[in-house]
This record gives structure tokens, C-alpha cells and sequence, in this order.
């Protein structure tokens, strides 16, 4: 049960409200067509159209799908607002291939489940802030998104914080109201707002409705069908995804009272080619160290605007909520502001990509011995990197007394989850069982993991004329506190002449 | 106190998430443990629910939706005890886990002797539930 409104749930009401304020909602008679680079030329009902046009998913066209990746692989310049009718897209799209396989259990309303699939799709991202996923790097472990989480543990389970927001944007008074005052008179179209919540957290409160959530937030969802599919192909990086096998073998089975999206085991190898298109883009996207780099000039912001209590567009970001007041121009308009101090050279540095370098790369392939002492370096919290972050700028000090902590930042990035080797049932009729799991049919899971953890690698980056300094200096801090120690692989990568 | 000092003192008292699964791992009389993810985020999300012991998992939220427990942090601490080999996965077949049992022994040191019992028990149902699955 969800437990009493707290804060958070307040703010993030009075967002929706003030978002919608000023929005009069436009009164649409027949379908729209909206083209896509991805998917073609698709139609949008007017209904979806009156809430597409609506500030509240209006201001996702101005954040970024991929965070700084344009930093990087220039033409990935895709946004959350065209991932978001993309997924409403594949939704609709499987919940076609399910009734043209006629695997849609009895009774089931097909209308409302299109309907629900494809508005849960377009405001599935609707709680991302600035630059995406960067932004929830910094507001999830805030005390109210914390206690949120702590106090509906049931009905979160580990939903992702953005996912969170866009839950309680989707769920609140405001946007209740709205939908009962202008979408459903107008279209005679009722909405369960509460599921199209739990389907963007994945959430499955109704048995007969658990493949409504999978189709939204699974292991095969619309979702991950799209960003593979929009961010290979914006940043370049070649990948195959047989989607039209995957919808001629998308089925229904039940297990354990739950009526559940599956797949027929002649579609496997679509399975697996989307664990190693996730893989290939983590490492060689998501993960690049300039990206990495960037996403550390972020989060210095962030640090300096708290520090300093700092207020941007009255906001003083003590609070998850208030993350959606902010898109990815405003972080690029601080480069501009004169009363933010430090931040405003961050910002700027950002906006020119004048990026942190590698100072010393941390991974199995950089040291020499105690690879098992990794372990310790990889689970610092927070309050041990600022620490180790000092540590590394007082030892360079000793050099040169230009180096501060803030020139110093140590990135430690998380290993991708491939969950959807355990959590994907493949149906099959083989010795009596309805389904089986994927990694039962190849552990793919154990084999990109594997991949992604030799992979890994954590950074300290520094400024480019401080690299010899902090390069010697981490490798001492780190030898004294982990007795870890570096070949010289660990300098030369990075280039330190 | 230096700050090299400070992150040595942090190192050596700060107990994580972490050291709570190696603490059981290091309580278990086994050295070698199926793979299985779907296994493993089962068993603790079986042990999170006893009251007794949830203090120790309550940073260890579980995706109950899909047709198995899974937890992001559990899977996060996994994920770093394979990449440093605290847990070894021989190759090609990652079917088992060896436990680095010196390693993981030194989380044991975060608790106390009657926290350490509790672990204990921990580990003892832990293995159970390995056996039964």
C-alpha cells in the first residue's frame, strides 16, 4: 500500500501544476503523423497529442537521450522527447504482433491496453532531469527520494529514481485532474492512471495485467526495443536487432497466477542480440572516458551550487523535485551566469569541452598484484571519494601547490546489470515445464558480464597540466591506502608525457 | 589528521553493503557456490525478510515483479567481488563461485561478536536455500 503523501509527493504536485499552469490544451479532431528517423511514419491519436504538447513532455525535445555523449560521437544529438513517441511506437507494435498472433488472454480490452502501453510510453521519461541519467546520479540518494523509496518499498522494489519521478508526475493530484478534466471528456477515453504509473516502474499490482507493465518496464520492453535501436544509429556505432523476428515470436504464458510477456524459443537469438547490443553500447558509449570525464564536470556543478547554496532559477536542488525545473540548456546557460561563482566555469568548461584527463586508470589490466584489493576501491561511497579525492590533491600538493581536491576527481563507474538472462522466460513445452529461463538456453548473462567486468576501468581525471602530478600522486595514495600497485600501463594509456 | 589517514580510518570502520555479503559468504563452510544469479538474489532476498535480520539487508532493495527477486546493489556487489576475483569464476563455464575465504573474512572484523553469531545464522540458511534450489 502506498503510504501517506510526504514531501516529495508535494513537490512534485506542485510542479505538475506549475507546468501546466499556463498550458491550454488544444482541442485536436483527427490523428497526427509524426516522422521518425528510427521508426518511420507513425500516427498519434488526438488525445496523446493534447498530452505530447503539454510543457511537462514538451521540455524533454532539450534533454539530451545520452547525457554528454554528443561530446563525444557528435551526431548522438537525439533526445528524450523522441525516445519517448519511439517507445509509445514499439508498444503499440507489440501489443499488434500479440493480437495478430492471437496470444491476448480472453477478456483482455484490447483498446484499453493500447491506449495504456502507449500513454505509459510517452510519459515514461517525463521525470528525467538534465542530461538524463546524470542528473539522477546526483538527486537518487537524496533524503526525500530516499525516504520515499523506504516508506513504498513494495511498490518501487529498485525502480530507478527518475523512474520514481515520472511515477509520481503520472500519479499526482494535478495530473489526475488534468486528465479527468480535459483528455477523457473530450475523447471519451477513460485512463488508469495508477497502472500506467506502475507500468513505468515496473510494477505488477493486477496478475491479469503483469505483460501491460513487461511491455513498458521488462525484460524485453519498448523501452530498451528503442534507445539499442535510436542510440546505436545517432552515435554510429553499428548494432543488429532483428525486431520483426521478435515480433513474430512476442507471446503470453502464465506463470504463477501472472499473465506474462514471453517470447517462443525460436526467438532467442533476438534475446541475445539485444544483451550484447546493451554490452557493446555500455562500454563503448556510455562508458568512454571522455564521456565519464564530462559526467564528472557535471556533478562538480552540482557540488559547487550546494557548497555554496547557490540558487539557479530559484531552485536550490536539495531536492530530487527539483531536478525537473531544469533542462539540458540551463546547465549550458550557466556558462553564462555571473552569480554562481566556480559553477559558471564549470558549466563553461562543459559547454567547450575543455574535459578532465586521464591522470591514472584503475582495472585489473593496470595492476600488478592484489587484484582482489579492487574490491575496495570499487566500493567506496561517496564520502570516501571526496576523501580519496583530497587525499590524491594533498599528495600533489607536495609538487605543486596549484592542485586543489577540486582539480582532482575519481570515477568509479557502475558494471551493467544483465538481469534479463534470469528474469526472461522463453516458453517451451520440453519436459513438462511452460518456460525456461535464457541463460538456461546459454548463459548470456554470465558471458557479457564477464565481458563488461574485464572492461571496467576507473579513472582519476585532473586537468591536462596537472596529469604528471596526480598520475604519481594517486599511484602513492592509492598503494598506501589499498596496497594496490600500478604497472606502467596505468600511465601510458593516459598519455602523460 | 592527514586525509590519507582519514580515508584509512573510513576504510577500516565504515561497513557497506559490501562487507555484509561477504561477511556471509565468509560464514558459510563452503568454498565453492553455484552462479546462478536467479539463486543467489532469491536466497538474500529470503534472508531480508526475517526480521530479525533486515537490519543487515535494508540497503538492498528487491525487483519482486519479474519471475525472480533481483536486486541493482546486490547485483552491483557481485559485480565487484567477480571483477576482483574475490569471487573467481573459472572460465568458460561460470557455473561456480570459489570463495577467496582470507578476503572475504576480513568484512567479519565490521561486527561485533553477537552480530558475527547473527551472520552465522545468516549463512546457515543461506546455504540451505542454495540446497533446496
Amino acid at each position: 500500500m502506498v503510504k501517506q503523501v510526504n514531501e516529495i509527493r508535494e513537490k512534485i504536485n506542485l510542479y505538475v501544476e506549475a507546468q501546466l499552469e499556463e498550458y491550454t490544451p488544444p482541442y485536436i479532431k483527427s490523428p497526427k503523423v509524426i516522422h521518425d528517423t528510427i521508426l518511420g511514419t507513425n500516427i498519434f491519436y488526438p488525445h496523446e497529442i493534447m498530452v505530447i504538447d503539454s510543457p511537462l513532455l514538451q521540455r524533454l525535445r532539450r534533454i539530451s537521450q545520452v547525457d554528454v555523449v554528443p561530446l563525444v560521437f557528435p551526431s548522438g544529438n537525439h533526445n528524450r522527447f523522441e525516445h519517448s513517441l519511439g517507445v509509445a511506437v514499439i508498444a503499440d507494435k507489440l501489443v499488434q504482433a500479440l493480437k495478430n498472433r492471437k496470444s491476448l488472454p480472453e477478456h483482455t480490452d484490447s483498446d484499453a491496453l493500447l491506449y495504456h502501453v502507449r500513454m505509459a510510453g510517452i510519459l515514461h521519461d517525463c521525470g528525467h532531469g538534465a542530461f538524463s541519467h546524470m542528473s539522477e546520479d546526483i538527486h537518487g540518494s537524496f533524503p526525500d527520494i530516499f525516504e520515499e523509496r523506504c516508506n513504498n518499498r513494495d511498490l518501487y522494489g529498485d525502480a530507478k529514481p527518475h523512474e520514481m519521478l515520472s511515477y509520481l508526475i503520472v500519479t499526482s493530484p494535478a495530473l489526475r485532474t488534468f486528465f479527468r478534466d480535459h483528455v477523457e471528456p473530450i475523447y471519451d477515453i477513460s485512463f488508469d492512471l495508477d497502472l500506467i504509473g506502475e507500468m513505468i516502474i515496473g510494477h505488477v499490482s493486477n496478475s491479469d495485467k503483469a505483460f501491460w507493465v513487461e511491455i513498458i518496464n521488462g525484460a524485453f520492453d519498448a523501452d530498451k526495443l528503442d534507445y539499442i535501436q535510436r542510440d546505436s544509429h545517432f552515435t554510429g556505432i553499428q548494432m543488429i536487432l532483428d525486431l520483426d523476428r521478435l515480433f513474430h515470436t512476442v507471446d503470453i504464458i502464465e506463470i504463477d497466477g501472472k499473465q506474462r510477456l514471453t517470447i517462443d524459443f525460436s526467438g532467442v537469438s533476438t534475446l541475445e542480440e539485444i544483451v550484447f547490443d546493451k554490452m557493446m553500447l555500455v562500454s563503448t558509449v556510455y562508458n568512454h572516458h571522455k564521456v565519464r570525464s564530462a559526467e564528472c564536470l557535471f556533478k562538480s556543478i552540482f557540488d559547487e551550487i550546494k557548497e555554496k547554496e547557490f540558487s539557479i532559477h530559484g531552485r536550490f536542488f536539495d531536492s530530487a523535485a527539483d531536478f525537473l525545473y531544469i533542462t539540458d540548456d540551463d546547465i549550458y546557460g550557466m556558462a553564462k551566469m555571473s552569480d554562481i561563482g566556480k559553477a559558471s566555469n564549470l558549466a563553461r568548461n562543459l559547454l567547450n569541452r575543455n574535459l578532465p584527463k586521464r591522470g591514472l586508470i584503475i582495472s585489473g589490466r593496470t595492476i600488478d598484484s592484489n587484484r582482489q584489493n579492487l574490491q575496495q576501491i570499487m566500493s567506496l561511497n561517496n564520502e570516501q571519494i571526496t576523501l580519496l579525492r583530497e587525499a590524491i590533491a594533498e599528495e600533489a600538493n607536495k609538487q605543486n601547490p596549484a592542485i586543489t581536491a577540486k582539480d582532482v576527481w575519481v570515477d568509479l563507474p557502475k558494471i551493467p546489470k544483465f538481469k534479463e538472462g534470469s528474469l526472461w522466460p522463453i516458453k517451451t513445452f520440453a519436459n513438462g515445464n511452460s518456460y525456461i529461463k535464457l541463460r538456461d538456453v546459454f548463459p548470456v548473462d554470465d558471458w557479457t558480464k564477464a565481458f563488461s567486468e574485464n572492461k571496467w576501468q576507473g579513472y582519476v581525471f585532473t586537468w591536462a597540466e596537472f596529469t604528471d602530478e596526480v598520475n604519481q600522486a594517486a599511484q602513492s595514495v592509492i598503494a598506501s591506502a589499498f596496497d594496490i600497485h600500478f604497472n606502467s600501463y596505468a600511465r601510458s594509456i593516459c598519455k602523460i608525457t | 589528521m592527514s586525509k590519507i589517514d582519514e580515508l584509512k580510518t573510513s576504510l577500516r570502520t565504515t561497513r557497506k553493503p559490501d562487507d555484509v555479503i561477504m561477511a556471509i559468504l565468509a560464514s558459510t563452510s563452503k568454498t565453492k557456490i553455484v552462479k546462478d544469479p536467479t539463486v543467489f538474489h532469491n536466497a538474500i532476498f529470503e534472508l531480508s525478510k526475517n526480521e530479525s535480520w533486515n537490519g543487515y539487508l535494508e540497503d538492498f532493495f528487491f525487483d519482486v515483479s519479474g519471475i525472480s527477486p533481483f536486486s541493482d546493489l546486490l547485483d552491483q556487489v557481485l559485480s565487484r567481488l567477480e571483477t576482483s576475483c574475490v569471487l573467481a569464476t573459472p572460465n568458460p563455464r561460470y557455473e561456480e563461485y570459489d570463495l577467496q575465504k582470507d578476503y572475504l573474512s576480513i568484512s567479519l572484523n565490521k561486527f561485533d561478536a553477537s552480530q558475527q553469531d547473527c551472520l552465522k545464522q545468516m549463512a546457515n540458511k543461506f546455504e540451505e536455500i542454495l540446497i533446496s534450489q
